[in-house]
Parts: structure tokens; sequence; C-alpha cells
């Protein structure tokens, strides 16, 4: 019998008679069971493999279940999340492991119940909150009506920003919750900082081993090979740009936004991507790979008492220790990680020991401090290697692009707003906004790559409305949906509210904003400047104001989008939405709360918080 | 007529406003732009403002994808340019909250706050209000602020033209209730302006389209010209018997603006046709202005003027109109001189024992500055004084009627705060000296002036010095347009600006505001205003005959030839 279907091409080398001899006398279980190791070896020419494969197996009929089944679940803001958890199901897959992968978000919290092998990937927002597609089932899980689960193997899979007190809180808080209701982990959680790929590959890698093995020792019962993925299993085409390999964009066009006089400095920052093949899309970011600070890092080598041409090594590659300082290491905010490994370098600041065991303390000092305060305060005889070992990769910093590739071909447009504060004596830069803002002039270039903001996207049906909700920097993409949804002629109108502390020198693109608007591009400009008058006055307010019509567009099927900073701008919109919905349908605040909840479960309420 | 008159847009605004309403109350609500619907900045001026843009910020706001810096000049009407202590202190306190911190005393005896935000419009006119002082016919197509002549040393005579003046300006302003409805939420607590009793808009005077263009009204009381009379549409000359008034020489379509490029417009001096009682005045200048109502160019603005209405139709035929609707004739002119229409500086003494300084305001700037406490000394001033502040229409000010014992704690404070040097010890040809307000803020200006004159003064101060020319008043003034706010066509030395730091030269006014000046050079820099005004001033001190003014001796010399009519002022 042919094992592939009378239109399947063969393989170059191989023909019927060959695979005849090579296959006689195996079973079919057998022959299934190959196909996947085969797979599973073969690493380079993966796709056309992964072709030949999907082709064996649709043409046979599923075998029974043999091995327990695997479900990886992704929650996910971004889509880093997604990306791992995809990556993970192909490699189950060409191990043979039966594997459905699903974002939590649509995943029924009560099938929790009757899973065997469960992978999770999960990110954290803000100061530890989960991602909102995984609220549902992380407020199930920690509520007390999760079930016990004494049959649940599992593994988590914790993404994170080690810059955060609160690093992979909701990747910890899951692993953890399922253990004490009586779920055995395949493998110890993992936590990945920005900088995720390398580990999360090899914890993915390791717990298909565990998994394997069970299955090798008939820890649970039943093989197959069958992918019944609840999507498609095609990965993202991998980047081709990266942290470690960016794309050296130039700067074409660099512009302070805001007008004299401004309590804020904004830059409007074009990038050329000509000929680099990459490709965004509204909603998208754009990593930009920093550089610190001369003065920085001049201050920390003199703090430290060392000599910028030292030499050390990072990840076994030799650098300069100025060098390094400069391109690799972070020395503009401290964070727990840097703060342990230093005080457990320095045990002699026993008050450090302290900090750094206690969160509020730990908070309260890291809050404007930089590695040249911690040096300057614990100070400790470090070696240029001991100080490079202490201090954490320097991550590349995301921003919300600004424009549509439509209306800007081969460009990618930003939206950055200066952080510059004084604390502890010294003014502090944010290290990439000062990497833009002033030492990134026209025609040098920018180190960049994208980063898909999966969920983060216009409404797939260019009739819907939008309600963009922006401050400050957040408008950014609002900038690109408006101009997306112009160049494809969408019909759906777009309702833009926007707020900044004063109107005449800090109005956000004003007057492209004004050209919409009188076009009719944009149906309604809502805006709210802070300090314009004696009472504070912010979105939120307009949005209120507006309830009437805000609400009659939700229910027009309105999707409904936040951008900006997270702290002042996420729960406020929250909350004044809950406060429209109650006021304009005449509802109670816990049918306002089920509407705002409904709303994110459609994916109707997106925020882009940071 | 039989012809269709095809009205400018102006018109058709007006026309539509409903009594000078327009859409202003939704340009206020709205928050996405500092500026007015489009119509609606034509109707703002009849409310005493103007909507200006920054300029010097132009085009870096233009990169920066922001609007321009839309702003608002507001124009307080002050009759006579007679403001109270309790005024001057609101003035000063309303520039610190809603303006640019200085306040601009104008050629029309008005106060002006510059870089106002639309958003704080209501409560900056709201705050007028309270101090019994309005904006309402500041600008626009009415009748402005009325001038009178503020030199207060003859006391009762002033006293009763100031008064004169007070009553043509009550009796000329619009009626209409939009002002208060749009600034005050309708509740007027004081009002020249409203119709007692009624309960619609109607304009008993100007009708719902008001008047082709705007319309000026000064008076002065001879030997002093100060408020320029024959610069106006009515100029009013009070005639005294004994010290007490009798009534005024009338004079009629003056007007100051043209256009760079077009001959056919030009500045013109009012003429005089009689004499009328103080007790008909009034009545004269509603006549007068109701015939341009009726007769004057709606069509094309730039011929919109009293003046170009006289030319049109003939000074008799006019004059005979204005008899026929006054039901009565005038008198013959009775005759007066006017010697100067500069001010007088320093401390004077009035009849009554009470005493008068007046300041040299240069640019009519009010601020402060290191130095130079203009704004914080007389903020101090109006603290304590119980006369007034008195605009003088040359952007000056007189502190009038200080109670003797205050003299000497007001002459302190002037002293410390370095502002009695700014005026005791200047050239006469600075204290003469005027400069509209020009860029950044104005739309029509193609060049600086009273940014730019104090530096250009500097220079020709010292030709002034070498040739002991030192108290020689010469009227020097400059504009940044053809427009003449400063009455540039009256001046001995008359400077327009017709591009960045270029400026066309006119000379041979007489100093008393009784002959306009001619173009003697176009398009100098600054070195060429110097090269072309080093000789001539040399030859000033040099061979000048007894008493005789600088635009005087140049027309003698026949440096330029005099110009003897509006008419012939291109020639």
């Amino acid at each position: 019998m042919s094992l592939l279907s009378q239109n399947q091409a063969l393989p170059l080398g191989l023909d019927d008679t060959t695979l005849q001899r090579l296959t006689t006398g195996l079973s079919d279980q057998q022959l299934i069971w190959l196909s996947g190791y085969f797979y599973g070896r073969t690493s380079a020419g993966r796709s056309e493999v992964q072709q030949a494969v999907q082709g064996a197996t649709q043409a046979q009929p599923a075998a029974p279940a043999a091995a327990a089944k695997l479900t990886i679940l992704y929650g996910s803001q971004t889509g880093n999340s997604k990306k791992v958890a995809q990556q993970t199901a192909e490699k189950a897959k060409q191990r043979g492991v039966q594997v459905t992968v699903q974002d939590v978000n649509d995943y029924a919290t009560r099938a929790l119940k009757t899973e065997q092998q469960l992978l999770l990937v999960v990110s954290t927002q803000g100061e530890g909150e989960p991602p909102v597609a995984a609220e549902e089932l992380h407020q199930f899980l920690l509520s007390n009506r999760a079930p016990q689960l004494p049959d649940l193997r599992y593994s988590v899979l914790a993404l994170g920003d080690k810059s955060y007190v609160q690093f992979c809180q909701t990747g910890r808080e899951f692993d953890e919750r399922l253990a004490e209701l009586g779920a055995q982990r395949l493998l110890e959680r993992v936590e990945c900082d920005v900088d995720y790929q390398e580990a999360a590959q090899t914890w993915a890698d390791r717990v298909l081993e565990v998994i394997a093995a069970e299955a090798n020792t008939g820890h649970a019962g039943g093989s197959g090979s069958q992918a019944t993925a609840a999507e498609t299993l095609t990965a993202p085409a991998p980047a081709q740009y990266s942290h470690h390999n960016p794309f050296e964009a130039t700067v074409l066009e660099k512009i302070q936004l805001n007008g004299r006089g401004s309590s804020k400095e904004t830059y409007h920052i074009e990038l050329s991507l000509a000929d680099s093949g990459l490709h965004y899309e509204p909603g998208d970011a754009l990593s930009v790979v920093p550089r610190n600070g001369e003065a920085l890092v001049a201050e920390v080598l003199q703090t430290a008492r060392l000599d910028g041409t030292a030499p050390i090594q990072l990840s076994g590659v030799e650098f300069e220790l100025g060098t390094a300082l400069t391109q690799k290491l972070e020395l503009s905010v401290l964070t727990r990680d840097v703060l342990e490994r230093y005080a457990a370098t320095a045990p002699q600041h026993k008050q450090l020991a302290e900090i750094v065991t206690d969160i509020p303390q730990l908070q309260r000092y890291v809050y404007g401090r930089d590695v040249a305060d911690l040096l300057r305060e614990f100070p400790a005889e470090l070696s240029a290697e001991q100080l490079a070992a202490v201090l954490r990769p320097l991550p590349a910093r995301a921003y919300s692009i600004a424009s549509s590739l439509l209306v800007h071909p081969d460009e990618v447009h930003l939206t950055v707003g200066a952080v510059r504060y004084a604390a502890h004596g010294r003014t502090k830069h944010g290290v990439c906004s000062s990497h833009l803002a002033d030492r990134l002039d026209i025609d040098h270039t920018a180190r960049v790559f994208v980063e898909r903001n999966e969920y983060f996207k216009l409404p797939q049906d260019a009739a819907t409305d939008i309600i963009m909700v922006g401050a400050g920097t957040g408008v950014a993409p609002f900038r690109a949906f408006v101009e997306e949804r112009v160049e494809l002629g969408a019909e759906g109108r777009n309702w833009l509210f926007f707020g900044n502390p004063n109107f005449t020198t800090d109005f956000l693109y004003q007057t492209e904003w004004l050209q919409h608007l009188k076009r009719g591009t944009l149906r309604h400009l809502d805006v709210a400047f802070s300090r314009d008058q004696a009472e504070k006055i912010y979105v939120q307010h307009r949005l209120l104001e507006k309830s009437r019509d805000v609400y009659g567009w939700l229910e027009n099927g309105a999707h409904f989008y936040v951008c900006g900073d997270k702290a002042r701008l996420g729960s406020a919109i929250q909350e004044a939405l809950k406060q429209v919905v109650q006021r304009e349908a005449g509802c109670s605040a816990e049918d306002a709360a089920d509407y705002l909840r409904a709303l994110k479960k459609q994916r109707r309420y997106l925020e882009d918080v940071y | 007529m039989a012809e269709t008159i095809k009205l400018s847009e102006v018109e058709h605004v007006k026309d539509g406003s409903n009594y000078l309403r327009g859409t202003i109350d939704d340009s206020l609500q709205n928050r996405v732009t500092g500026a007015l619907n489009p119509d609606d900045t034509h109707l703002i001026k009849f409310h005493g403002s103007y909507q200006q843009t920054d300029r010097d910020l132009e085009s870096e706001r233009k990169r920066q994808k922001l609007e321009p810096l839309y702003s608002f000049m507001i124009r307080v009407r002050v009759p006579g340019g007679v403001a109270s202590a309790d005024q001057w202190q609101r003035m000063d306190a309303l520039s610190d909250a809603y303006a640019n911190g200085t306040l601009k005393l104008t050629t029309r005896q008005t106060f002006q706050l510059h870089g106002v935000l639309k958003r704080d419009l209501q409560q900056t006119i709201a705050g007028f209000n309270q101090v019994l002082m309005d904006s309402i016919a500041g600008c626009g197509d009415v009748n402005r602020n009325v001038m009178c002549s503020s030199n207060p040393r003859e006391s009762e005579l002033h006293r009763q033209v100031y008064e004169a003046s007070v009553a043509i300006s009550n009796h000329l302003t619009p009626r209409t209730t939009a002002y208060w409805d749009l600034w005050l939420n309708g509740e007027s607590t004081y009002s020249s302006a409203i119709n007692e009793g009624e309960q619609e808009d109607f304009e008993p005077i100007y009708g719902k389209t008001y008047l082709p263009r705007k319309f000026k009204i000064a008076l002065a009381v001879p030997p002093t010209n100060d408020a320029d009379v024959f610069a106006n549409d009515i100029g009013l000359v009070a005639i005294e018997q004994d010290g007490q008034l009798l009534g005024f020489n009338v004079a009629i379509g003056g007007g100051m603006g043209m256009t760079f490029g077009m001959p056919e417009t030009y500045p013109r001096l009012a003429d005089v046709i009689g004499f009328v009682p103080a007790a008909n005045v009034v009545d004269v200048c509603e006549k007068v202005l109701t015939i341009q109502r009726d007769w004057g160019n709606r069509e094309n603005r730039k011929f919109s003027r009293l003046k170009y209405t006289i030319d049109r139709v003939g000074l008799d035929t006019f004059v005979a109109e204005l008899h026929q609707r006054l039901g009565y004739e005038l008198a013959p002119a009775k005759p007066y001189r006017f010697e100067t229409s500069g001010d007088a500086f320093g401390w004077s003494g009035g009849p009554d024992g009470k005493a008068h300084v007046t300041l040299f305001i240069e640019g009519g700037r009010v601020y402060d500055k290191p130095g130079y406490l203009l704004k914080t000394a007389l903020r101090e001033i109006a603290g304590f004084h119980t006369g007034e502040f008195r605009l003088t229409g040359n952007q000056n000010l007189t502190i009038a009627n200080v109670n003797p014992k205050h003299r000497q704690q007001l002459q302190a404070i002037l002293e410390t705060h370095g502002v009695w040097n700014r005026t005791e010890k200047q050239t006469a040809l600075r204290l003469n000296s005027l400069a509209c307000v020009a860029l950044n803020t104005c739309s029509l200006a193609f060049a600086e002036a009273e940014r730019y004159l104090p530096q250009l003064l500097d220079r020709l101060d010292a030709v002034i010095r070498a040739n002991d020319l030192t108290d020689d008043g010469i009227l020097i003034r400059m504009t940044g347009c053809p427009n003449g706010c400063v009455r540039p066509y009256l001046a001995e030395i008359g400077l327009v600006g017709k591009a960045i730091g270029r400026y066309n030269l006119y000379l041979g006014a007489n100093h008393a505001g009784e002959r306009l000046n001619k173009l003697y050079r176009e398009m100098l820099d600054e070195d060429g205003i110097l090269r072309e005004l080093t000789p001539l001033l040399e030859a000033y001190a040099a061979e000048r005959e007894p008493a005789e003014r600088f635009g005087d001796f140049v027309v003698r010399r026949g440096i330029v030839a005099a110009t003897t009519h509006g008419q012939n002022f291109h020639a």
C-alpha cells in the first residue's frame, strides 16, 4: 500500500518501491511513531518534512489514544507567549505527542478537570497582574471554586520583565496554585526575562523530554501523533531581526513635538526600513536596542573605580568593560535580581541584605536609583568581571508604532517621550528615550526589530467603529490606526480621546487630527488637557461627558482601545467605562463590570499600556 | 440702485450673525483648536478682539504638527482715555492672569491685552466688566473708542470736552445683547449699551449690518492736537470762550490706512466743514455716521472708509446731505490754532492745586524688566492714587489729579523703579516716537515696529546728540504695514514697514497733525535709514529758521513736496 495519497508528490530520492521496502512488516502504529521519530531527528529542511508528515497523518485515520494528550495554553499580551506556545506545540508534534494549543482566553475553565498534561505559557503585566486573556482562568483557579486536580501533570513557563519588582508574578501564582490543587509538576517553573527565547526553548525541550520519558515508561497510557491544534500550527516565520540581530534603521526625521514652554519632551522619529524586509501592522511595536549614555557609563566606572578597558566576558564573548557597560548591560534602572546578586557579592552591607529581602523596602530603594547610585551607596571592591556578572543584560525597549506602512512604505514612525528626572543627586535619563532623544540624529542609525502585538489590532471588519483612548505618547498607535483605516477606505467610524498636560504645547499630532476631523476620517475628537485649568481634567472625564455616544458606539459593536501609562490610565478608563455603562444602560455596578468583562473577552476592549 | 451689488464676504457674515453672535459660542466650546470658526473671526472684532497667531513660532509649530499658536488681542474701550485706579489695577492683574503679562497703551487711548487664549476670553472680558469697562466695539465696523485730549491742565474745559466724548461714545455704542450673552452669561452689571426693556435685539443707529468699515471720532482742545483729530472720520476741535466750552469745529473724512501698490488708496486728513454748538455735537456725529452707513462702499473693504465716500460723492454733496438730515446747517468754522500733536512730559499743575505727571511709555508697552519696573511701579501707585490714569493718544500715560500729599511718594516710586529716568533722560525725538505692535502678533505686519524702533532710535539718538537736537521734538512713527495704526503719515519722520527689515521713509508732515507727509525713499534697511536721515538732520540743525519744525524744514527746502490733500499724497 502507498502511505501517500495519489496526488502527494514524493520527495526527491524516494519512490514507492523504496518506501515499501522500508516499511514492510510495520504496524500502523509503529509507522506513525516512526514518522514522528524521523521528523524529530531532522532539524534542517523542517518545513518540507512537516508537510510530508502532515500529509502522512492526514492520509491516516486517527490512532487510538495511547499516550496522555498534551494541552498547551498561552496567556499572551503582546504575542510572545503565543509564539513560545506554538513553537513548543511544534516540537511536541515532532515528537509524536498528541497536542492541543489554545489561547487561554478561549479556554473553558471547566475543561481543566479533564486535562492530563498541561503546559502553561503566561506573561505578567505591570505590577504583577495577568494578561487580559488569562484573567478569567487566573481568577477561577485562585478562587475557592477551583477543583482539585490530582491527575494533572503540568509545567509553567513564566514570561516577565525583571525591571518590575513583581517579576513573573502571574506564572508564579499559576504554578503554586496548581500545586496546591494537587497537580504535579512535570518540570519546575522556568522564569524568563525580556530576552526569553533561549530559556523558553530549553524549557520546551526539557519538558517534552520528560513527557517522552514518561510515555516510554508507561507512566501515562497511549500514544498518538495527530496534531489536533485548535488553531493552525504553522509557526510564524522566524523574525529575521531580533534583539541579537537588530536591523540598523536610518533616522529620516526627528521632530520635537512639544511646543515651547512645555513640561514634556516628546519626539516624533521616522526610521527607514528600506531593504530590511521588515513588516508591521498598526498596533505592533518596534523594539529599539539602546546604548547607555557616556556620562552614566563614566559615572559607573568612576564609582566602581574600574578601568573601561578592562577585559570581561559575557556569555563567553570577550568585551572591554566600557563597551559592555555601553552596549550590553543595564545601568539606568535597578532591578531585584541585580540587587540580589550585588548583595551576595558584597555581603558586608547588612542594610542592603535587608533591603533585598523586604519587598516594600526594595521597591522604595530601586525607585529613581541606578547602578551608579548602588555602587556609591554600598561601595564594594568589585573586579570588572564581578561587576559584569552582577548586572543584567540591557533589554530592548518597545515603542508602539505610530505609522501605517500603507501610508509610509519602508518607514516606521515612533512617538518617544524623553524620560528625565532628578533623583538622588543626579539627573536621570531613560536609557532608550534619551538614546533616541539626545544621541540619535538624522542619518544616524537605530538598532531595531519588530515586535508583534497579537491582540492590539484593528477590527477584522472594516465597518466596525473604533473608540481610541490615548494619553501622552499613548496616542502613537492610534495615528497608525487612523492612517491605516483611511488608506483602506474603512467605513467604520473613528473616535479619538486624547489627553496631555497643556493644549498649546502638548497636543501631539494636532494638525493631523484636525485634518482627519475636517475630512471626516475622524468622526469625533475629544481632548483633555489636565493642567489648563484649576481642576485636573483627564480623558476619563471626557468619556463620562460623552457617555451616551460612547455607549451607543459600544452597543453598535465598536472596539475600544486604550494606550498609555498603565498607572494613570489603565484602571481609570475601566472605571469610567463601567460608569458609562451603568449610567446609559441603567444597570448595576456588577452588571457594568460584567459588560466590561464581556468586552474584554470578545477582544473588543484592548489595552496597550506600559 | 438698479445694478446688483456684490457685497463683500464680511457683509454676509454680519447679516447672518444675529447681531454679532454668529457661532462664537460654538467656537468657544471647541476644545481641539485655539482658533474660532472662520466667520467668527470677523465677528469677534465687534466684541473688541482680534484672533492672532504668534508669527515668530509659525514655521516651528508647523513642523511640530501643532496648529499656529492662536491667541487673542483684546482692546478695552476707555472713552477719552480716562481710567480709575481700580480699573488700572484690574487691567494689570488681568494681563498677568490671562495675557502675556504686559499692557499696551494704544494710540487711541485704549488698553490692549495680547496673548489671551481662547479658553480665557470669557474670564478676561468678565474681569473688565467687574470694574465697569468693556471691549464692545473695541474693533469692528462700528464707532471705535472715542478719543479726547488728555491734557488735564485746563481743568474745567477739559472736563466738558471729556463729557462730550463720553456722551458721543455712549450714544454710538452698539446695542446688541450678544456681548452680554457671550461673555457675561447674559448678566450685565454695567452697561452703556443695553436697550433697557427691549425684548429683542435691534440696532437703532447701525442696523443689523452695522457700518461698512471702522469709524473713528476724536476730540481735541487747542493748542494741543494730541488726539490727532484730522486722522479721524470725525475730528472735533473744541472752541472755548472764557474757559467754557462753546462747541466744536467739525472735520470729516480723515483716515490713515492705505494699501501698497494701490494708489487709489491713500491717507487723508479730515476737512473742516463748520461749527456745531456743544449741545448738538452728538447729533452731528450720529448723522455723519448714518450717512456713511447708507452711502459707504460695502463691496470692497479697501474703499469703505468715510474718506473714500466723501471723495466719491464730493464734500459739498456730503455736507448738503448732512444738513438735510440734521434739519439745520452748521455754522462757519471758528478760528483755532494747534501747535503740537505731541505730549508734554513731567509734572504740571492744574488751576485747582492738583498736580499731574506725564510719563513716556516707549511703544506704549507697560512691562517690567530688570532696572525698569514700570508695571510694578504703576501697580503700587494705583494702590494709593486718588486721581485718574489718563492714556494719551501718543501711547503715553498721565497720572492725573495727584493729591498733593501723595506727590512725594509717587515721585519716589517712579525713581526707585527706574521709571523716572525713562521720561527725564530721553531725547525729544524718542519722547515723540510711536510704534505699533506689528510682529510677532499682528497678522498684517510686513516688518517689525514696536520691538525694533527702540534700537533704531539708539542710533538716531547719536545723530541727534551730535547735532545738538536733543530738545527738538520731531515726530517719528513706525508701523509694520501701511494701515497706519500709529498715524505714520502724520509723522515728521514716518517709517512704514514693507518687508522684514525694510521701510519706506516718509517726510514732511507738520508737527501739529495738520499736513500729511510724503514718500521720500523706499525699502530702506537700517543703514539706509541712517544714511538718508543723517544729512537731513545735520542740515536741519544748521540751517533751520527760528522755531522751525523738522517737517516744515524739509518742505521749505524742497526735500519733499507738501501734501495738501490725501488725493495728492502719492503725487
